[in-house]
């Protein structure tokens, strides 16, 4: 898969990306290190343990590094999240949650296909 | 009885009158009673320091001629001889005591064992008519004291090099020189080597021939008024030529025919010398202050030159203005002919600015130090704008203006354009001054080759004016000069223009060249080359030429590994050092721990944990350290609508850079804390 192809899939936006991290294959440098990025795994303890501020913190943090990396709809939903629990303040709409799931498990897989 | 009685009377009054005598006599050798009429001597006393042997001399009783004869003849010395003689006899004697009751004549004896020198006969009258009393008395000691005392005046003087002289001119000799021991020494001779009339004849010979007459003067004066002083020059033997003082008074104590002085000598050399070199001194000022004073004049001269070559300049683009407004006035509902007066007007204005504002610029071109600014400039346009300024003054004239040909290929070049403008107004409005009514001005412009980095232009402006003579034209381009000063058009200008546009050309590497008839109008050639402009046509401001970020060191403050590494990645492309913090407290820390100056800005994320940015920031600022108060702190955030002035959270920071970070931002901002932090 190339780059363009992963961008495509996983709702990115290549050409913002590539504008700013000029080499693509410096791009998939940081790409492939996502996986290992332990925003996503924070925000999930946070929410489950209902710690709020770590809960905003954390989704604060995704929404950057998905941004950083120009992964759109990663990057929507957890802003999204995020200012639900801006404050800090609890989550009311758990609906908000699983289409962060769904979008970095929609990055994961893409990778393992890079 | 009586008589014994009498006896001893009168041998007591003998008695006493003999004591008296004796005592008397003390300083005389000998006392003689003399009896002119009868030319008889008789001893009253004589001393026991008398020589035998002139004793033995008057004692027989001869005559007082002859003895008086045989004494001068043996004993006198020989110059003193006949003056003594003289004196001595009768009919002196008694001619002198006519007058006064005694008199002495002084003289030197011969050489003789007791070395005895300076005798004093001394003459007294007596009761008794024609008997005289002569005494001889050795004085030498008494001179030897008055001597002492001059002596140790003598001394005093030769420690300011002043000698002591005696000159003597005496009747029928020759003149006498006296000079003290000091005084030889500054004639270059040894005391005692010549004689007066020697040392005399030896002074005399070196004094200067143009200043004999002055010296002889001095003498004269001094015999006259009792007091004189002369300066000369005088060629010493050893030193050359030096500067004498002499000065003097009579000799009161010189008792032969004649005269004598008594003075001082004195070399001053030094002083004259010295005073040679204050008049050279002034005279070298004095011409210093001549220098200055025609460097004021010239200055002052520059300076009126200057003030009318600017009212010169000046005057063609505000008669062009002035022009445009009259149009103006009198078309005042023609709005496309206002339209044009205005542009004309402000492109006139605007000469007229720069010209104002040069106007520095041009005196210094004068006194050699301008500096000429080159900048992009447009040939074509900038002959247009000259033709528009004269324009106006040529058809007030009367005067056609032909612009057929003014514009060239290769336009866009680099050049020195006020003063380019200056030289072609100049030209032009020459041409307008100078011409004839219903004259003609043709400029042209020529592009004579171009090379792909220059191109050389020729620019020739013709008129049908009064023209050159041969003789003006060598002078043409010198400042001042006008051949006819009454010029037919109306404003007479003050004859410098062409002087400035030679300056000009030749300032920008060209040539002006002349051709002129007289009578028929005149022909001026411009050569100029200029750089071409390359650089493309700006119409997007410059972007800021890439900053320079090499030695800059950051901290940069960020939790998340991922956002991390991307911003080192980006600061690795700038060159810009950085040391890394995963949250506030350790930017704090990292901070603290480095000396001042250390770092040169922060790079902040907002959302961390531990510390928060604003914390972390704040934190900072409170630190008691010289930069903590002014170190650049530039927070990371996501968020677009911050406004760093207002929003709290970014109260001690100085900016913000939005995320997902661009590096032409980061580079941007980190130039814009760089130059100002260093």
């Amino acid at each position: 898969m190339t780059l363009q192809e992963f961008y495509a899939r996983i709702g990115g936006d290549y050409n913002a990306t590539i504008s700013r991290l000029p080499s693509e294959a410096l791009i998939k440098k940081f790409v492939l290190k996502y996986p290992g990025d332990p925003s996503f795994n924070q925000l999930k303890d946070a929410l489950e343990a209902q710690d709020w501020e770590l809960a905003f913190r954390a989704s604060h943090t995704l929404k950057g590094v998905a941004q950083n990396l120009g992964m759109d709809r990663l990057y929507k939903a957890a802003a999204t999240l995020c200012d639900a629990v801006r404050g800090p303040k609890p989550l009311e709409d758990a609906s908000l949650w699983p289409p962060v799931v769904a979008a970095n498990e929609e990055v994961l897989e893409a990778i393992r296909e890079l | 009885m009586s008589t014994s009685y009498l006896d001893k009377n009168v041998h007591r009054r003998l008695e006493l009158e003999s004591d008296i005598l004796n005592a008397l006599c003390a300083s005389y050798r000998a006392l003689y009673r003399v009896n002119l009429d009868t030319d008889t001597a008789e001893p009253y006393a004589i001393s026991a320091k008398m020589r035998p042997e002139v004793a033995l001399l008057m004692e027989p009783r001869l005559p007082y001629s002859l003895a008086i004869e045989r004494y001068i003849t043996r004993f006198v010395q020989p110059t003193d001889q006949n003056r003594l003689r003289v004196q001595t006899s009768a009919v002196a004697i008694l001619a002198r005591l006519a007058d006064e009751d005694s008199f002495t004549l002084r003289y030197r004896v011969q050489p003789n064992p007791s070395k005895q020198q300076y005798f004093n006969l001394y003459v007294a009258r007596t009761g008794t008519p024609h008997v005289v009393v002569i005494g001889f008395r050795n004085i030498d000691r008494l001179l030897k004291s008055v001597e002492k005392g001059q002596h140790e005046l003598e001394q005093t003087l030769a420690a300011a090099r002043i000698g002591l002289f005696r000159l003597e001119f005496e009747e029928n000799c020759p003149p006498r020189l006296f000079a003290n021991d000091t005084m030889c020494g500054l004639l270059g001779i040894e005391p005692d080597t010549l004689t007066p009339e020697q040392a005399f004849a030896y002074w005399q010979s070196r004094v200067d021939p143009a200043y004999l007459d002055t010296a002889q003067a001095g003498v004269d004066a001094i015999l006259k008024t009792g007091i004189g002083e002369v300066n000369y020059p005088w060629n010493h033997p050893k030193l050359g030529v030096i500067y004498i003082r002499c000065g003097g008074v009579p000799d009161q104590n010189f008792d032969r025919p004649g005269s004598a002085v008594k003075g001082y000598h004195q070399d001053i050399t030094d002083t004259v010398i010295t005073r040679k070199k204050q008049e050279e001194e002034l005279a070298q000022v004095n011409v210093q202050l001549q220098r200055a004073v025609e460097d004021a004049n010239r200055a002052m001269a520059a300076k009126s030159e200057f003030l009318s070559r600017m009212s010169h300049d000046i005057r063609t683009p505000i008669n062009a203005i002035l022009g445009m407004l009259d149009i103006a006035e009198k078309y005042h509902e023609d709005y496309a002919r206002l339209d044009d007066c205005a542009h004309k007007i402000r492109s006139a204005a605007n000469h007229l600015l720069s010209l104002v504002n040069d106007v520095l610029d041009m005196n210094r071109l004068e006194n050699g130090q301008a500096k000429l600014v080159e900048a992009p400039a447009d040939l074509n346009e900038l002959v247009h704008d000259c033709v528009i300024m004269t324009q106006t003054q040529a058809e007030r004239d009367g005067l056609t203006m032909t612009v057929d040909h003014i514009t060239v290929e290769h336009n866009r070049v680099r050049c020195y354009a006020l003063q380019l403008r200056q030289i072609l107004i100049n030209l032009l409005s020459n041409a307008v001054k100078y011409n004839r009514p219903g004259g003609n001005i043709t400029l042209r412009a020529d592009e004579l080759y171009c090379n792909g980095k220059t191109v050389t232009v020729q620019y020739t402006v013709r008129d049908t004016g009064i023209g050159m003579s041969e003789e003006f034209q060598q002078h043409i381009f010198e400042p001042f000069t006008q051949e006819n000063p009454g010029a037919r058009t109306k404003y007479t200008g003050s004859g410098l223009g062409l002087s400035i546009v030679r300056e000009l050309v030749e300032r920008m590497g060209g040539t002006i060249q002349l051709e002129s008839l007289l009578g028929e109008g005149s022909l001026f050639i411009v050569t100029l080359s200029f750089a071409l402009d390359t650089a493309p046509a700006a119409d997007t401001p410059a972007e800021a030429p890439a900053a320079d970020l090499q030695g800059m060191r950051v901290l940069v403050a960020e939790d998340n590994a991922l956002n991390m590494e991307i911003t080192q990645f980006m600061l690795d492309e700038l060159h810009v050092a950085y040391e890394c913090a995963e949250n506030g407290a350790e930017a704090l820390c990292l901070y603290k721990n480095a000396p001042a100056g250390h770092f040169d800005a922060i790079l902040m994320d907002m959302m961390m944990p531990v510390m928060d940015g604003t914390a972390a920031a704040a934190a900072i600022r409170a630190l008691p350290r010289e930069d903590a108060a002014d170190i650049p702190i530039i927070a990371l955030t996501a968020n677009v609508c911050a406004d760093v002035s207002a929003d709290a959270a970014y109260a001690d920071m100085d900016d913000c850079l939005f995320k997902p970070v661009q590096p032409s931002h980061l580079q941007a901002m980190l130039a814009k804390y760089y130059v100002q932090h260093s």
